[in-house]
């Protein structure tokens, strides 16, 4: 139990960039997820093979491997950056791919006759989007959204592979100083529970708020 | 463009055992959590509360944390419980127990869909419990989630590359450790990342055409 007091702020700091690396993941793939999503709602046809690319890609390989690849191609073509931003880009892209189908099947569900509105009143497409088409689907994608985020969290565990400084590379740094593995993986499982148990939470009553039952 | 070819020709077979080695870990870690998962799907109706609230807090626990911090802790953490672990062993345990957890929401929603007049109609016929899970709930709870069942088969096999992380010489380690040794470098993932979706394709293609072959039964 000394150990985990001892270590904890330690172990805290690293979880507040395992936040800081989901939060700039997350929001990194939620704008371009939102764009391919929309546009393949709308069949551009160049977005359209894009996404089934990318959505069949994420489906079938794992994370892992996907930042495995980034990790070793960059020194390839020139590239040198830290491991943070490498996991940032690893993370945003595979992340893209899962949050443009939920904005895609969204869109979808909206009833069409809300959009020939929007077009009868005289919005650009840019202000159909803006002001029709992204608050309504918001509705239905936000819990969907909200489990994505919750994935992406447990993700960022698999930055520790590239050496990105987060919670579970600080906890092997831990676990390996103080021979107490035990309690500091223990620790490390209780921190992400919490923020993962909050987004639950979050989604089940964003779930319940919206009107929906599964 | 031959070059590149001729290096994938090169990294196909030796990726091999390793292929061997993360399907015997996806096979194990499906069975345990298929048949895991299903006991405590019934446990969740259990007559006693407090079985019911436990079952609800390990299935919250386990998906609300990673994978890879889990193997940690089973593989490094439980020697000092005096429990020793071969890696192959520590992510056979946390693939099945984590994915235990998911297999029992499945079912959970599988077993909610089933209406009370299939139950209602098999205790008319003087079905018993076992039989009435055996011959009515389950067949219809499985059926209506097979989509669900086969997303999880592909996400065992995709949660089988982070057994890397411990040491288990599976696909993706087999991948890290030519990318490092050979001339291959990044070019050895896009193999292993070949290799991952024909297995998943198979899966998907496979449970497809089984829920073809089973929709009669609805």
């Amino acid at each position: 139990m000394n150990i985990i007091i001892q270590n904890a702020p330690y172990l805290l700091k690293a979880a507040g960039n395992t936040l800081w690396l989901s939060a700039v993941s997350l929001g990194i793939s939620l704008i371009f997820g939102t764009a391919v999503g929309v546009l393949a709602a709308f069949r551009f046809w160049p977005v359209v093979i894009l996404n089934q690319i990318g959505v069949y890609s994420v489906r079938g390989i794992p994370l892992l491997v996907v930042l495995y690849f980034i990790y070793f191609s960059l020194p390839l073509i020139r590239v040198d950056i830290d491991p943070y931003s490498t996991a940032v880009i690893g993370l945003s892209l595979y992340f893209t791919f899962f949050i443009s189908e939920v904005v895609r099947g969204a869109v979808i569900s909206i009833p069409r006759g809300q959009i020939d509105a929007g077009k009868s009143i005289g919005l650009s497409f840019w202000s159909r989007v803006r002001l029709v088409i992204l608050p309504i689907a918001s509705r239905t994608a936000i819990p969907p959204l909200i489990n994505v985020a919750i994935i992406l969290v447990k993700g960022t565990s698999y930055a520790s592979v590239i050496s990105a400084w987060e919670l579970t590379t600080a906890s092997t740094e831990v676990a390996q100083r103080t021979i107490a593995p035990f309690q500091v993986y223990g620790f490390a499982l209780f921190l992400y529970f919490v923020i993962c148990f909050a987004l639950t939470s979050l989604a089940r009553s964003a779930e319940r708020r919206l009107g929906f039952q599964h | 463009m031959n070059a590149f070819a001729r290096q994938l020709a090169y990294l196909f077979p030796r990726l091999l055992p390793g292929l061997w080695i993360a399907l015997e870990l996806a096979i194990i870690a499906i069975v345990v959590a298929a048949i895991a998962g299903l006991g405590l799907a019934l446990l969740r109706n259990c007559r006693w509360t407090w079985i019911r609230w436990l079952v609800a807090a390990y299935v919250e626990v386990l998906r609300d944390t990673p994978l890879l911090v889990q193997m940690f802790f089973f593989f490094f953490g439980l020697p000092l419980l005096g429990l020793q672990l071969s890696p192959f062993q520590a992510a056979a345990l946390s693939l099945a127990t984590q994915h235990a957890a998911f297999f029992a929401e499945v079912y959970r929603g599988g077993f909610q869909s089933v209406s009370r007049r299939h139950k209602e109609a098999a205790k008319a016929l003087g079905m018993g419990y076992w039989k009435t899970l055996r011959l009515v709930t389950l067949p219809l709870a499985v059926i209506r989630t097979l989509p669900a069942i086969s997303n999880e088969l592909v996400q065992i096999v995709k949660d089988t590359s982070v057994a890397s992380t411990i040491a288990v010489m599976e696909l993706t380690l087999q991948a890290r450790t030519l990318a490092e040794q050979t001339a291959a470098t990044s070019l050895a993932f896009v193999a292993v990342a070949i290799y991952y979706l024909v297995i998943t394709g198979f899966i998907t293609v496979g449970m497809r055409a089984l829920e073809q072959r089973l929709r009669f039964a609805e």
